[in-house]
């Protein structure tokens, strides 16, 4: 080996790291910054996804907002079927909230979810769910 | 009365037109012609309510093609009903012919009015007898789906009870699913407000409130709720009351009978009495409102085994050996009596706890935690907070009362405990809690189900009730299994004398 | 000057030899059936067979691991990342305890292991679309692209959860059920 070789074997080294961290696309943490209204705070789960009012409400001004309908609510969370479908892991002790032994899959989402404020497991107004459930978010 | 003068005629026109007027509102809610209202909907049926008995009366009246609509004012449907278990006591099903047991309308109505103590109206009692398996054979045939054994219930000579396979909640889903296919609608949020009467006192509609939001926290939601936007609807041929009971509403239970204050109950949030309110105002007759059935958990053939005792003082209360109605009524007037809110507890020593007719029922509750197993009786008092002195002194006096064969506190009839005391460990105890779920008042009606008024003792034109929301079907207190039958011929005979009218 | 060109020869050769030998070493730890080779995966497999990426679909057609949970913008980036995991992945499965691995709380963390440009790469024209069955799906596709360029990017999985392994929380409570549920007699109720 020639002396100047060693110089251009460390150059090519360096300029493959180079090269290599220039296209390492290391996934970020992401600060969450979102602007949350104190009058109807949303849920953190909502909060990451940065849904603005009007993902949820439509457009139209705020003044006019109303409850969402059951409907509205599944044009993201597909349908009460599939919810159930996703935690039918329950049913085999009969705890699963949305395909529950009293109701099936016929609640609505409001019974326990609630958007802008604490949401309420109903299931506990006459059950002891500890170790049924998580607290509900 | 010489000279009465032209403020005096005035004077005495208008107090005499405005009694005129008075006591005919005091009978309807409203009175309005029916071209004053602007309807927002109209429906031949108008069912208030979405339990069993709704369900029962819409799908007849849709079978028949009248438009139908259930109106519920939660957003959940069901009431009561998709929480029940749903054992359904059958006089001459095809379970009893396969396994060759001998009923008749005569015993089943027997059994009935022995829970009733007279206090049922045996017109409705036979009603029920004479309908029950057609009512079985009804829900089976649209999709209820029952077991192939029948249960013997306490209170019933012979077995008849039905069991339904997945209780209430399946049950209603089944029938609600065939209510659909009939073309049958359904409203949730939708509470109804007050009867509507034409000038001639025919019930004609409902005003109703749409978008309703009942809310747990109030005390009264039927009076305090604001929400919901004012409608009208119009029925054309009839409105039918399934509002099912009252034994979650606090104020009214506690208005009826005051120890009802202190009762704990597993009923819907909906079971309020704002329902029975609107059919009294419309002239709707009440019957026995005060009367109520309360559970408890242990069979009542095993109360006999236990030691009551006192939260507080730990000393017995009363004679245990009763019934489920009666030892309620005791425990909660005593409760009332010495200001309390701490329900009394009754212990079983290991004999007591043998001696159980439903061994299966007690070990479930064991193991599920509602009766609690000691190995002392001090370790007992402390889990209860008994005082421990005071508990020891108790069980002594009872165990030596028992070995002399006499009680002379409450004159127990020893001879029945077949060695029970409170004497062999392990011990176990339960709160006495009575749980009340079903409400035996609500309004008068005929055997065709329409409510009768409180003046005339005659139909109110076009006004229906069924299920739990009447009054005087099952008298002092309901057989077990006995409302499941009661709701469902009810709806049958309301839906067919609606459909026939 | 012969030296040189059989030194250069040499070279080629070896050259030629080692990027053979890294390409098929890269293809071949690219293959599901490399993947699947530690236990640990066993119930992500099994759902994904069920799932319409695992070839449950019309066509048959399949999504490689590698294809959604390795980076396919660029080479250097899809290799730095196959060669860290894989070290970091064989050091856990060899030395660690892999069967502790909490999988639910793995499963919050998947945008670090599931990559857009992997979706992308199959689903092209998802982001250009003008017509679809649910509106919603294009309001929140243009949403996702607002948030591209800033620091607060959205994931392919932030909302589409479970894509590729649908039902695996089902399949995981197989393994290591969540709850141990006590049923409670109701009697008597609370109010």
């Amino acid at each position: 080996m020639k002396t100047y070789n060693i110089p251009i074997l460390l150059l090519l080294l360096m300029g493959g790291v180079i090269l290599l961290v220039l296209n390492v696309n290391e996934p970020k943490t992401y600060v969450m910054d979102v602007n949350s209204n104190s009058k109807y705070p949303i849920k953190s789960y909502h909060q990451e996804l940065q849904l603005e009012c009007k993902n949820c409400h439509g457009e139209g001004s705020e003044e006019d907002y109303e409850e969402l309908e059951d409907e509205q609510c599944l044009t993201c969370h597909k349908s009460k079927e599939y919810l159930a479908q996703r935690i039918s892991f329950m049913e085999k002790d009969k705890t699963s909230p949305h395909n529950s032994y009293h109701d099936g899959t016929t609640l609505s989402c409001y019974e326990c979810h609630h958007s802008h404020e604490k949401s309420v497991n109903m299931c506990a107004d006459c059950h002891n769910v500890e170790t049924w459930m998580k607290p509900i978010k | 009365m010489e000279e009465l003068s032209r403020r005096g005629f005035m004077k005495w026109g208008a107090l005499a037109t405005s009694a005129i007027v008075a006591v005919p509102a005091l009978n309807a809610a409203t009175l309005q012609s029916d071209k004053e209202i602007k309807w927002d909907a109209e429906y031949d049926v108008i069912v208030v309510g979405s339990g069993l008995s709704a369900h029962v009366t819409s799908i007849v009246t849709a079978e028949a093609g009248l438009k139908t609509v259930m109106i519920e004012k939660m957003s959940r449907l069901g009431g009561n009903s998709i929480i029940s278990q749903q054992d359904f006591a059958v006089m001459g099903s095809d379970l009893q012919a396969k396994s060759g047991i001998k009923d008749s309308v005569e015993l089943y109505m027997k059994d009935f009015s022995a829970a009733g103590k007279g206090y049922n109206d045996v017109r409705h009692t036979r009603r029920i007898a004479e309908n029950s398996n057609r009512a079985y054979e009804f829900a089976r045939d649209r999709g209820v789906k029952y077991g192939d054994k029948l249960k013997h219930l306490g209170g019933h000579t012979v077995a008849r009870s039905l069991q339904t396979l997945g209780g209430g909640g399946k049950a209603v889903q089944a029938l609600h699913k065939h209510y659909l296919s009939k073309n049958g609608e359904v409203l949730k949020r939708v509470k109804a407000e007050e009867i509507i009467k034409d000038n001639a006192g025919k019930v004609i509609g409902l005003m109703v409130k749409e978008k309703y939001k009942f809310d747990n926290k109030l005390q009264a939601d039927d009076r305090e709720n604001t929400t919901g936007k004012v409608k009208y609807y119009r029925a054309k041929k009839a409105v039918v009351f399934a509002t099912g009971g009252y034994s979650r509403d606090k104020e009214f239970r506690t208005i009826q009978n005051p120890t009802l204050a202190l009762i704990k109950t597993p009923s819907n949030r909906g079971a309020t009495a704002g329902a029975l309110k609107s059919m009294i105002k419309a002239g709707a007759t009440p019957v026995q409102i005060s009367l109520t059935r309360f559970s408890f958990g242990i069979p009542t053939e095993d109360l006999k085994y236990s030691m009551m005792v006192d939260a507080n003082t730990a000393a017995r209360i009363t004679n245990e050996d009763s019934n489920r109605q009666d030892l309620s009524n005791i425990i909660l007037s005593h409760m009332l009596t010495t200001n309390t809110k701490k329900y009394p507890v009754l212990i079983f020593d290991a004999q007591g706890f043998k001696n159980s007719h439903d061994p299966h029922r007690m070990n479930k509750f064991l193991k599920k935690g509602k009766i609690k197993q000691f190995n002392t009786l001090k370790e007992l008092a402390t889990e209860y907070k008994l005082p421990v002195d005071k508990l020891l002194e108790e069980a002594d006096t009872y165990n030596k009362s028992i070995a002399a064969k006499k009680d002379d506190k409450f004159k127990k009839d020893y001879s029945k405990l077949n060695g029970a005391a409170v004497q062999k460990a392990p011990y176990y105890a339960i709160h006495a809690a009575p749980g009340l779920s079903y409400t035996q008042g609500g309004v008068q009606v005929t055997t065709k189900h329409e409510v009768l008024n409180i003046d005339s003792n005659k139909p109110i034109d076009g006004l229906y009730a069924v299920g739990e929301a009447t009054g005087g079907v099952h008298g002092f207190s309901r057989i077990t299994s006995g409302s499941i039958p009661d709701c469902m011929t009810s709806g049958i005979i309301a839906g067919e004398s609606i459909v026939k009218s | 000057m012969k030296k040189t060109i059989i030194i250069v020869c040499i070279g080629i050769v070896i050259g030629l030899l080692v990027s053979l030998g890294t390409y098929k070493g890269v293809k071949e730890t690219a293959g599901d059936k490399f993947c699947i080779l530690c236990h640990s995966m066993e119930p992500m497999v099994e759902v994904y067979k069920e799932d319409v990426h695992g070839g449950n679909n019309a066509l048959g057609i399949k999504a490689k691991c590698v294809s959604c949970h390795l980076p396919q913008d660029t080479l250097m980036n899809y290799l730095y990342v196959k060669a860290k995991n894989g070290a970091v992945e064989v050091a856990i499965t060899a030395f660690g305890k892999p069967e502790n691995i909490n999988w639910y709380k793995k499963r919050a963390h998947r945008k670090s292991f599931v990559y857009d440009s992997g979706c992308l790469s199959c689903h092209t024209n998802i982001l250009e679309q003008t017509n679809a069955e649910n509106p919603k799906q294009l309001e929140m596709h243009k949403h996702y692209e607002s948030k591209l360029l800033t620091n607060k990017k959205l994931s392919c999985v932030s909302c589409h959860i479970s894509s590729g392994h649908e039902s695996l929380r089902n399949k995981l409570n197989e393994l290591k059920p969540e709850y141990k549920p006590v049923m409670n007699v109701i009697d008597g109720g609370g109010h």
